[in-house]
């Protein structure tokens, strides 16, 4: 039954109550009057007879279902007064809590939007995406033949589609901008089940003829941004690389695609992808792998039939590619190739693999605090439950059942971590905030959209419930034990002897503050290695001088820059920038230092047969004239490339110092040869040896890496655009303006992706260590903070318990400075308790963790010994001013307080 | 009529308002009326007690109840006897005579 239907069913009983009585009474009277009595008479002799008319219906209503409910509000009215009784209590419980629980919300949060929250599509467990394997590699990306096999009528999939990102330059009344853009098929939407908030989606005839349906879909961001939320933006034409679009629709807010993290801003049919890719078509070639493919299985069926069904049809495409004519060698390798189906319930995400260990170990970081939070408050409760033992015992003696007094008290608790979770709520939002902008970093913004939804509400809840039995059963535990008899007994004082909970040396309140030490300890250690670990990696030498060096990353291949014109285009911007005053020198690299995307090749090396389980790939970048002193990167050997290795010239490469070492040892590499796996480059000489440096990150270790003119090397390799490196000689920030209208001049067309700086890029690869070093370091703050609050509130209480005790020590001649040393003695027993827990378990932790350190071992002995001496300092300031009132103590004072 | 009074053993009242409920439906002053009539004003039940027992015996699922016109054309509560209410009848009566029995037996035989 609803908790409304009975609220109703109640209100009826009541008035059935009520009848049934007064229809007594009034019977009664009627009696009365028969029998000769005078109606007012008749009336005062029936009430009187009656009786109380309340204290009947009360009775009758304990009978009813009603009664735990009504003591469930009795109880928790009960508990609000209690609570309202002790102001300073409650206030400390509920901001520990609602900061403990907040903050726990506000990472969960993050947690439930990276690796948790479905994509917003109906069904999204029946989606997959389709993964290429073979014995060595595996791909997400296939050629469009290869899909087409796919999307056939089949008897496993209800849908298969397929997409891909690319940029696009946008042109809206002369106005030129950027966007994500991606190439879908007809099916997208449709396959997703997602409808537009606008317009239409592209219908299966506009997914037919290439180049016939320049259409296009926008989303909401985008709308929002560069439309302002214009309702007529149907049918609004808008220039995308150079080809004129109709919007035909506006996507739903919730709606970013099916891959977390980026963002797509414009939707255009597959087949309108030669019009936007520089007209060359990659739908019908079988050697174009850029597509990624996503199926919706059918309801009903398996996982193994959808797998057996999709490689069926992928043996029989790759046999049709393959032609008649098959060795046995390839027939063979064809076996083990096949396709596999991955879940893609919660869409596709580089990002998720990124954060999900960071946002594990602050999980289980914040998680920690919020146990020392429930210990401390459990301390308090404690606490109060001593004081409040005469009163349960009155209770107890007057005849309240054991298991309601347990009720009342749990009742208390439930009601304290209520309004903490309330209050919670509050913290997480504003964490939330905190977090996605510290996420985002200053770099990449993430687009994840974090939000209390009821996911995190409910995840709030548990926690406010999960806190209340921690902190509750204590002394609940307590108080059953109560004999109401010893109790009142017991001097007024110290009711805590009743119970026998003073005479052993470990009350559970000593016992719960030895746990917080441990926790904290973990907290601390962990913090420590987080950032000695970001201290190592900012102390990583690149291998590169990062200072001064301003980077622009443009692409002149969406304005149209093809071959040698791209080569020559490149050229002219970097004679205009080398003009620039200010300037000391510049260059080109297809890949600029500490980035993301990277180029690999496998090589052969003149005069070195590889071993058999040899790595033989390298990674690779393309470069200019003056590459190696615009980084000042140090030429170990050989000479730095120069205008002259043009693309007429012979092939040149310079090599870092780890694979001269690998392939060459200590003989001179200048002069070797080696050729990549694909023969149509020719044979490349080695010119130089640059010393290592790294590629993708601090982290890495420095990898094998060769460096090729770009004028030399096919243009395909660069169809991204270039990163123009700018070595200035004051600020680098103050040359943006110059440099930009220095690239306009050369072609305004050439859109400019972005200005950084290098020292900026290699901040920013540490951004996510950073964040995670100073949550932690946060935590551990507040791990200590709780600690001392627990160890100040143990230590006055043992104190004042034992002021008779301490009184009887100095009357017998004991020195002040005895009593405050055993006073401080006793709180640094607790914490040694502490301690010989809690390091091995910060060990254990930092073996667990330890993917997410550089450069120490998970029992850094800085870190553990530095988190042992602070809590031991920590356990002394909370224990010096109790100590200090102990020592002050008067004895005769405290002789007569017994 | 107040001194004579006599208090009604624990577990008595139930049944007495069983045995009352027995003979047809019938609401809660009747059943006061009855009890009072049969036993000569022995016994006097007090509102008290009976309508707490009533609900407790409806509870228990050995009393229904329903609403009719009284004699006086008001709404009013009948009770009538369960199935189970029987049976219940049935046990507390021949514990009632075992008991008294033993009880008279005592009586008699130590005299």
């Amino acid at each position: 039954m609803r908790w409304d239907q009975r609220l109703f069913r109640r209100a009826r009983t009541e008035k059935r109550l009520d009848a049934e009585l007064r229809s007594h009474l009034e019977q009664q009277i009627a009696d009365y009057i028969a029998t000769g009595m005078t109606p007012e008479e008749a009336r005062r002799r029936g009430r009187l007879e009656f009786g109380g008319l309340e204290q009947v219906k009360e009775e009758c209503r304990d009978v009813g279902a009603a009664r735990f409910i009504e003591a469930l509000v009795q109880d928790v009215r009960y508990g609000l007064r209690q609570l309202r009784r002790n102001p300073g209590f409650t206030a400390v419980a509920v901001i520990t809590l609602a900061l403990g629980i907040g903050a726990n919300t506000a990472i969960f949060s993050a947690v439930d939007a990276v690796l948790l929250r479905f994509l917003p599509v109906p069904h999204p467990e029946q989606l997959v995406l389709l993964r290429w394997q073979s014995a060595h590699e595996a791909t997400d990306y296939l050629p469009y033949p290869m899909f087409k096999q796919f999307r056939k009528r089949n008897q496993v999939f209800s849908g298969v589609m397929a997409f891909h990102n690319l940029d696009l330059v946008t042109r809206m009344d002369r106005e030129q901008g950027l966007a994500t853009g991606q190439l879908v098929t007809g099916n997208y939407f449709s396959v997703l089940g997602v409808r537009p908030m606008l317009g239409r989606t592209f219908s299966s005839g506009e997914d037919r003829v290439p180049g016939a349906d320049p259409l296009a879909l926008i989303s909401y961001r985008y709308w929002e941004t560069q439309f302002g939320h214009n309702a007529s933006v149907v049918g609004h034409s808008l220039e995308l690389n150079g080809v004129s679009f109709t919007i035909i629709g506006v996507m739903p807010r919730a709606f970013f695609g099916v891959s977390l993290g980026d963002s797509i801003d414009v939707w255009i049919p597959m087949m309108m992808q030669a019009q936007v890719m520089d007209g060359k078509s990659i739908l019908d070639d079988p050697n174009s792998w850029q597509l990624q493919v996503m199926a919706r299985r059918k309801p009903g069926v398996s996982e193994q039939q959808a797998l057996a069904a999709v490689n069926v049809r992928y043996q029989r495409y790759a046999h049709r590619q393959a032609g008649s004519r098959l060795s046995v060698q390839a027939e063979h390798n064809l076996r083990d190739e096949r396709i596999v189906l991955l879940p893609a319930a919660r869409g596709l995400s580089t990002l998720r693999g990124r954060l999900s260990m960071p946002l594990l170990v602050l999980m289980a970081l914040v998680g920690l605090v919020l146990l020392i939070a429930c210990a401390n408050i459990a301390s308090l409760v404690l606490a109060r439950a001593t004081v409040r033992q005469r009163e349960l015992a009155v209770r107890i003696a007057l005849g309240a059942g054991r298991l309601r007094v347990l009720r009342q008290l749990l009742t208390e608790s439930l009601v304290l971590a209520a309004l903490g979770g309330a209050a919670s709520l509050l913290f997480a939002l504003w964490g939330e905030h905190l977090l996605l902008a510290l996420l985002s970093g200053a770099g990449t913004p993430v687009a994840i959209n974090l939000r209390l939804d009821s996911a995190v509400l409910v995840f709030a809840a548990c926690l406010a419930l999960l806190t209340a039995i921690l902190f509750g059963s204590a002394p609940a535990w307590q108080a059953a034990r109560i004999h109401p008899g010893s109790v009142m007994k017991a001097s007024v004082r110290d009711p805590a002897a009743a119970s026998g909970a003073g005479r052993s040396r470990w009350e559970p309140r000593k016992i719960l503050v030895a746990g917080e030490v441990a926790m904290a300890l973990l907290l601390v250690s962990s913090a420590g290695m987080l950032v000695r670990s970001l201290q190592k990696l900012k102390d990583v030498d690149p291998g590169f001088d990062a200072n001064g060096v301003l980077m622009v990353s443009i692409d002149p291949t969406l304005a149209g820059y093809r071959g040698n014109r791209l080569m020559n285009f490149y050229d002219q911007v970097t004679g205009a920038v080398r003009a620039l005053p200010g300037v000391r020198s510049a260059s080109l690299s297809a890949l600029p230092p500490i980035t993301d995307a990277q180029w690999r090749s496998g090589v052969f090396v003149e005069g070195h047969s590889p071993g058999p389980n040899e790595q033989t790939t390298t990674d690779l970048d393309f470069v200019g004239p003056g590459y190696f002193r615009t980084l000042r990167i140090p030429l170990l050997q050989g000479r730095e490339f120069t205008l002259l290795d043009s693309a007429a010239a012979p092939k040149v490469a310079i090599i870092n110092e780890a694979m001269a070492r690998f392939y060459f040892g200590n003989q001179r590499a200048i002069g070797k040869r080696l050729s990549f796996i694909s023969p149509e480059h020719g044979e490349i000489e080695i010119v130089g040896v640059a010393r290592n440096c790294k590629y993708h990150s601090l982290r890495e270790t420095m990898p094998h890496m060769m460096y090729v003119p770009y004028a030399q090397t096919p243009p395909a390799s660069l169809a991204y655009g270039m990163a123009l490196e700018i070595r200035t000689a004051g600020n680098s920030d103050a040359m943006v303006g110059a440099v930009r209208q220095a690239i306009r001049a050369v072609d305004g067309k050439v859109p400019i992706l972005g200005f950084t700086t290098l020292a900026r890029q290699v901040r920013e690869s540490l951004a996510q260590e950073r964040l995670v070093s100073r949550l932690a370091t946060v935590f551990a703050l507040l791990a200590l903070l709780l600690a001392c609050v627990g160890i100040y509130g143990v230590m006055t209480y043992a104190v004042a318990r034992r002021t008779g005790e301490i009184g009887i020590r100095m009357a017998l001649g004991a020195r002040r400075t005895q009593v405050l040393g055993m006073v401080l003695r006793e709180a640094l027993g607790l914490a040694g308790a502490g301690i010989v827990i809690g390091v091995p378990a910060a060990i254990v932790f930092a073996r667990l963790i330890s993917n997410q350190l550089y450069g120490i071992s998970p029992a850094d002995p800085l870190a553990v010994v530095g988190s042992v001496a602070l809590l031991g300092v920590i356990a002394l300031i909370a224990s010096y001013i109790p100590a200090r009132r102990a020592a002050r103590l008067d004895p005769i004072a405290a002789l007569r307080h017994e | 009529m107040g001194e004579e009074r006599v208090e009604l053993l624990k577990g008595t009242l139930d049944m007495l308002i069983l045995k009352i409920a027995a003979l047809g439906p019938i609401h809660g002053y009747g059943i006061a009326q009855r009890v009072q009539q049969i036993s000569r004003d022995f016994f006097q039940l007090q509102q008290g007690s009976l309508y707490p027992a009533l609900h407790r015996l409806e509870d228990r699922g050995w009393l229904k109840a329903e609403w009719k016109m009284t004699d006086t054309g008001r709404e009013g509560k009948f009770y009538s006897l369960t199935r189970k209410g029987r049976r219940q009848l049935q046990n507390e009566v021949e514990n009632w005579e075992k008991l008294t029995g033993a009880v008279a037996l005592i009586l008699q035989t130590a005299e």
